[in-house]
């Protein structure tokens, strides 16, 4: 069994067995593709409002990240685009193989809970643009990580 | 007999040294280090030369990143050279810094460089005299020629890269007393200034390691247990007993490390590789590096390292030619920021773009700009070809030089002004200098303004072309030599001048092209234009003349006569370099 097999089922039992609050597993029938959604913390800009997010792991997995978009209708953050693609550091370059699919959506949840403004990312019309012509994977894009407290 | 130390083994065969001889070196010099192992290589290879082998790796190397060089200069002088477009490109990079978090497909293309101008204090024009108009009446082949003609240019390879980088290293870590690891992790904090270093480690040793982020007692043979027996990666349980931790003791079982460090020589991510636990700063060291990686992944990691010389070391500079694998330092700049790299690439040591001397990389900037704005309307001036002024037949110009014959009435003239070419003799100033005053004084400033740009655009552009056939001279020049090497007894170094003539042609054609750009930026009416206009005037001609020479057909060549111009030409635009370098223009 690969490394990403071994570590995807794990983390799969573990994730069934013990699942956090407002986090929901969807559908995981390929191992490789999971389907999650989550829900905004009370008392946050995005309480009670549900997303299903998309995970593709990589033959890379761990050692690289898996790719995170969310599906359908994105939540309105200056840090997701409306492509559903998300701007988050440990979905590219401070992604470590100690980090989870857990640990990530955690990071989500936290990184919705803290946001005081319902808006878009200032290039999110010309980066979906671009997007739409070849919908390139958010693995592809080179992220500039300016800010990372909202 | 000591113990062969295997990292130096690895060290030296990573420089491509035969394995044995590496074995043998680090043997007979005691294994102390790198340095004395190296020069005993050097004395092993001068007595056994056959036995050198040059098993140097294979392995297709990945191009060399080639990063715009940033030269720090607060000050910018206010000489009509800064210029517009430069402030709208800032403009725009600024934007982007102000997006937080914002991605772009960015390709950085931020050559701003901010050269120190020339002061432009005026100086007395001494040198007028004994410049350009000296005898060259009967001066024969020396060997002066090659050298000033360019430097002896020894590019530094593979090789040479990673024997500077040990021997620094080496330095450091004898004359401090510290591991080597420790040792390079202060050398590339300071940017491989060695005696930078130096100074502060005598000056404040403790401020030095806390800027650098190193514990100067991070003794490579420590060893750590991991914390617990469950990897964090894969979550299997593995035995304690052989089991690798670095300071932060994060616990990896010995495979994960191995996939961990893998992937990323795989990446090339090698600036810093860090352990994998969760935002851990622990960098992983070389003892680690060469536990978990096999032996190809090892030499390949000490190759990233060694770039790290190159690419951190603002006095090294990668050849920016597709395919070059080699660096250039600064002692090999020729001609004011030029080098050229031993695979004949020519450069511009600061900005990486062509060698574009004597115009500096800011005016390069602001030329390209200009003539991307200006070149689509104007294009029909620069066409290819031009009709006769004598009979009208349309002549395309096929060569380098600008003396041209009409073929079907054999009149003589010159590309650039048109004029004829028996005056050019003595009159070749119109073509070189633009004369304000004889613009039409009724016309505006804007198509004056155009028009000086032409004029000197226009010759600009001409020895650009004649550069562009550069690579045909150089065929018809080895045709030639070959036939001369077959047709008589001369032996190759006999036909040398001519590669030697060709070359000079090259970077004559060169100089020229940029000295226009240079001029452009000058003001009018200085004096200091004059002189340098005459001087490029001059050098205009000896290129001509010396490009007329090799064109000529073989039985012509005249060896005595080309070795000669070659010379004259050197020093012609050595000449012009020095009008630019007495800071009076
Ligand atoms: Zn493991
Ligand atoms: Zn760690
Ligand atoms: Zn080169
Ligand atoms: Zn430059
Ligand atoms: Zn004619
Ligand atoms: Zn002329």
């Amino acid at each position: 069994m690969s490394l990403r097999e071994k570590r995807l089922m794990s983390e799969l039992k573990s994730l069934t067995q013990k699942t956090p609050d407002l986090i929901k597993i969807v559908k995981t029938e390929n191992l490789m593709t999971w389907l999650i959604e989550i829900t905004g913390a009370e008392k946050t800009l995005y309480e009670d409002e549900t997303y299903t997010l998309q995970f593709r792991f990589d033959t890379e997995y761990p050692l690289k990240p898996p790719e995170v978009v969310f599906l359908q209708e994105s939540p309105v953050h200056p840090h997701i685009y409306s492509n559903g693609h998300i701007c988050l550091d440990i979905l590219d370059e401070s992604w470590t193989p100690a980090l989870t699919v857990e640990s990530v959506l955690l990071s989500l949840i936290s990184m919705m809970s803290s946001c005081k403004k319902k808006e878009r990312p200032p290039d999110d019309s010309s980066y979906v643009r671009a997007w739409k012509k070849n919908k390139f994977s958010p693995k592809k894009t080179k992220w500039f990580f300016h800010d990372n407290k909202v | 007999m000591s113990e062969i130390n295997s990292i130096f083994l690895e060290q030296l065969i990573g420089m491509g040294f035969d394995p044995q001889l590496a074995q043998n070196a680090l043997e007979i010099s005691g294994n102390s280090d790198l340095e004395s192992a190296l020069s005993m290589i050097e004395i092993l290879q001068e007595s056994f030369v056959a036995q050198e082998q040059n098993t140097f790796e294979t392995q297709k190397p990945t191009s060399p990143t080639k990063q715009p060089s940033k030269v720090e200069s607060d000050e910018q002088t206010d000489t009509e050279t800064s210029n517009e477009s430069i402030t709208e490109d800032s403009i725009s990079e600024n934007e982007l810094e102000i997006t937080k978090r914002s991605k772009i497909q960015k390709d950085s293309d931020d050559e701003k460089d901010t050269e120190d101008e020339k002061d432009t204090e005026d100086e007395s024009n001494s040198n007028f005299e004994d410049n350009p108009n000296e005898n060259f009446g009967e001066i024969g082949f020396d060997l002066e020629m090659s050298q000033d003609s360019k430097a002896p240019v020894k590019s530094l390879d593979k090789k040479t890269i990673m024997k500077q980088q040990a021997r620094k290293i080496d330095n450091i870590a004898e004359l401090f007393q510290i591991n080597r690891n420790v040792a390079g992790v202060l050398l590339r904090h300071f940017r491989w200034n060695e005696q930078k270093l130096q100074e502060q480690m005598v000056t404040d040793k403790n401020k030095v390691y806390k800027e650098a982020k190193v514990n100067p007692s991070d003794v490579i043979t420590q060893k750590y247990t991991p914390l617990s027996n469950v990897c964090e990666i894969c979550y299997d349980e593995f035995d304690l007993k052989d089991a690798f931790a670095l300071k932060c003791r994060h616990s990896f079982c010995p495979s994960c490390w191995k996939e961990h460090l893998s992937t990323k020589i795989k990446d090339g991510d090698v600036s810093k590789i860090k352990c994998p636990g969760f935002k851990c700063n622990e960098i992983v060291d070389e003892q680690a590096m060469k536990r978990f990686l096999d032996k190809k992944q090892f030499q390949k990691y000490l190759w990233f390292v060694a770039k790290s010389f190159v690419e951190d070391n603002p006095d090294v500079k990668w050849c920016p030619a597709p395919g070059c694998e080699k660096a250039v330092d600064e002692s090999m700049i020729t001609r004011g920021t030029n080098v050229q790299c031993s695979c004949g690439h020519r450069f511009c040591f600061k900005c990486g773009q062509e060698a574009h001397s004597p115009a500096t990389c800011e005016q390069l900037v602001s030329w390209k700009k200009k003539c991307k704005d200006d070149s689509e309307t104007y294009n029909w001036l620069l066409t290819n070809t031009k009709p006769c002024p004598k009979c009208g037949s349309v002549i395309e110009k096929n060569g380098g030089c600008n003396h041209m014959t009409c073929r079907k009435c054999r009149h003589e003239f010159c590309w650039v002004c048109l004029g004829d070419w028996n005056l050019h003799g003595t009159n070749y100033y119109s073509c070189t200098r633009y004369d304000p005053k004889k613009a039409d004084p009724s016309v505006d400033n804007s198509k004056k303004a155009l028009e000086r740009y032409l004029h000197y655009f226009h010759r600009f552009q001409n020895h650009q072309k004649s550069l562009q056939f550069e690579q045909e001279l150089r065929k018809k020049v080895k045709a030639k030599s070959d036939q001369m090497l077959k047709s008589s007894t001369v032996s190759y170094i006999d036909v040398e001048f001519m590669r030697e003539a060709t070359n000079v042609v090259c970077e004559c054609r060169a100089t020229l092209m940029f000295s226009y750009v240079f001029a452009y930026y000058l003001q009018d009416n200085s004096k200091g234009k004059a002189l340098f206009e005459f001087v490029q005037e001059d050098l205009e001609k000896t290129t001509e003349d010396l490009s007329e020479l090799l064109e000529r057909p073989i039985e012509k060549i005249d060896k005595a006569q080309v070795v000669n111009m070659t010379r004259i030409a050197n020093k012609k635009i050595n000449g012009l370099y020095d009008r630019v370098d007495s800071g009076m223009i």
